[in-house]
């Protein structure tokens, strides 16, 4: 048996489906790293908290300009220099990797290769999961003039100090992204259901459930998305077997409290 | 998907959740209730408090034991009698407050001033019978705070109209009294002892005889009385300053004050004395005769009939 909320619930599974929600912060750094990404800078900083839509971003300026800009992306960290020079050199000139004996060997071919071309923008997400001699030679990629790094890094108590120490005497120029405001959220999955065509479950949602959402999820995107997923999982199993529990427009706020609850986001 | 089990497991959670979030909120309503009626309590309780804030029990007539007229010396001795402490119009005594403070004075006598609140003062007079106590006004007396009561009275003292003197021979009072602060004045010892005496001869008798010998002192009896009245609004300090002003050529406060003590007791004879002669004092001799005479009709008094005729007859003599 199936039922209406199966689909719903697929559209919060995190990082499966790109469906990029343009919200006000999130528009406001687009804005800026797009900017920062035409200047001439070597080094750039992209940092926030773990579910702040970092990566959805990266990955959003990465399908706006791939067709425009010599640009790149990782989205999981290398820890080898070797496998990292090898995956560079593959998607900056689309063709298999001749083995490199280190970074310099890498360099030399590249730069022979680009010659006169605008240098490289490599976007790499988890960056502070990168050994830090991989960053230092990565930092002296980027003296070269012929590649240019985006590090996106996580802003925890423990990251920040690398954010800090680390980064922060070669970094030209660094980018904040924060959690969404109530109001976000709200946009969030007000745009996430209008972009999967299920205007009719907008209205089920009232303040009071964004309120206890925010609540919950602290207006980290991440949770917000388990969050609803497991709303929806819950609903999708009284559709099911208990249909007249789910009868009526607005949703019982007990359904988004039993979510909460078995994803421990309410302690009992 | 849930199967039922998780569900079941899941709803037994949130119950427990929601029991939890309801005890809480009935603890909260419990405690916030509490506070209210607690601080509801202290509200009334601080309201009541400053609407019953114990005013001092009107005294209805200071006692003095004085017997006999004092002579004017910076000590005086003199014997006096213990009293019976009613009024002519039958009202008692409340507080009179004794407060000894020994004297520089050549025959070393203990300066007193006598706050007796009831029968503390027959107490107090037995307890020092046969003993000589010297009474004078002192200026460190302690006064109690009260708020003060604005006394309105109906028509302004030196009003002429009609209705300064009713059919039934009431001083209508409807003037604020203005409080002015009057500046320290010296006054003779005479006085002092005079004021006294007159208001003890007449409303006190003997009742045992006891020996108190009085030390007269230079006081500012005016201030002294005014914060007396104002701390017990009894009418005999009222009279008392009506006398004082009286003595000290001050008319109109004089005046004034016998209009707070008529206002206080319509019916005492000495306010309107100190009405009628204050009246005459600032030539509004017409006015203190009718007073006389409308209070004379309804009524009858000794006192008021002579004042009356000596009035009429041009006597200004204040004996």
């Amino acid at each position: 048996m199936t039922s209406n909320y199966t689909d719903i619930k697929n559209i919060f599974v995190d990082g499966e489906v790109f469906d990029y929600v343009n919200l006000d912060k999130s528009a406001y750094a687009y804005e800026r790293l797009v900017q920062t990404l035409d200047k001439p800078l070597k080094l750039i900083l992209f940092f926030g908290k773990p579910g702040t839509g970092k990566t959805f971003l990266l990955q959003k300026i990465y399908n706006d300009y791939k067709d425009k800009k010599d640009i790149v992306f990782f989205p999981r960290p290398f820890f080898d220099e070797i496998e990292f020079l090898e995956a560079l050199y593959k998607a900056v000139f689309n063709e298999n990797s001749p083995k490199f004996a280190g970074y310099n060997d890498f360099l030399s071919i590249s730069s022979e290769k680009l010659q006169d071309k605008k240098s490289v923008t490599v976007l790499m997400d988890e960056a502070q999961l990168y050994p830090e001699e991989l960053i230092e030679k990565i930092r002296l990629m980027s003296d070269s003039r012929k590649f240019k790094f985006l590090f996106t890094v996580h802003k925890t108590e423990k990251e920040d100090v690398l954010a800090k120490d680390y980064f922060q005497t070669r970094i030209w120029e660094t980018i904040e992204l924060h959690n969404s405001s109530l109001n976000e959220i709200k946009t969030y999955i007000e745009k996430k259901m209008i972009f999967h065509n299920k205007f009719e479950y907008i209205t089920i949602f009232k303040d009071s459930h964004y309120k206890l959402m925010m609540k919950t999820t602290k207006g980290n995107l991440r949770t917000i998305n388990k969050l609803m997923y497991k709303l929806f999982e819950i609903l999708e199993y009284y559709d099911i077997n208990k249909p007249s529990e789910v009868r009526g427009k607005a949703l019982k706020s007990k359904f988004l409290e039993m979510a909460a609850i078995n994803l421990g986001m309410i302690n009992v | 998907m849930f199967n039922a089990e998780g569900i079941i497991e899941l709803e037994k959670k949130w119950l427990s959740y929601k029991t939890k979030q309801r005890s809480k909120l009935s603890i909260f309503i419990i405690f916030a209730l509490v506070i209210f009626t607690f601080a509801s309590y202290q509200v009334y309780s601080n309201l009541y408090i400053v609407k019953n804030i114990p005013k001092e029990k009107a005294i209805k007539a200071p006692v003095v034991l004085i017997d006999k007229p004092l002579i004017a010396k910076p000590t005086v001795k003199k014997e006096i009698n213990s009293t019976k402490n009613t009024l002519p119009n039958e009202k008692k005594i409340d507080l009179i407050t004794l407060d000894k403070i020994e004297s520089k004075e050549k025959n070393n006598t203990i300066i007193s001033t006598l706050y007796i609140k009831n029968k503390k003062l027959v107490n107090e007079i037995n307890t020092t019978s046969n003993k000589d106590i010297n009474i004078t006004i002192s200026k460190k007396l302690k006064i109690l705070k009260v708020n003060y009561k604005p006394y309105f009275f109906k028509l302004e003292p030196t009003d002429q109209g009609s209705e300064l003197f009713t059919s039934n021979g009431f001083l209508a009072l409807n003037v604020p009294l203005q409080i002015k602060e009057v500046p320290p004045v010296k006054i003779k010892k005479q006085q002092v002892i005079e004021t006294i005496r007159s208001l003890t001869e007449t409303t006190l008798k003997k009742k045992e005889p006891n020996k108190i010998s009085i030390d007269s002192k230079e006081v500012d009896t005016i201030k002294y009385l005014k914060e007396k009245y104002y701390a017990t609004s009894s009418i005999v300090f009222a009279l008392m300053l009506a006398e004082e002003y009286y003595y000290e050529k001050d008319y109109k406060n004089s005046l004034q004050w016998a209009l707070t003590a008529n206002d206080d007791d319509s019916q005492n004879t000495k306010s309107w004395s100190w009405f009628a002669k204050a009246k005459v004092k600032l030539g509004q001799k017409e006015d203190a005769i009718r007073a006389l005479k409308a209070y004379l009709s309804n009524n009858n008094s000794k006192r008021l009939s002579t004042l009356l005729r000596k009035i009429e007859l041009g006597d200004t003599n204040d004996k």
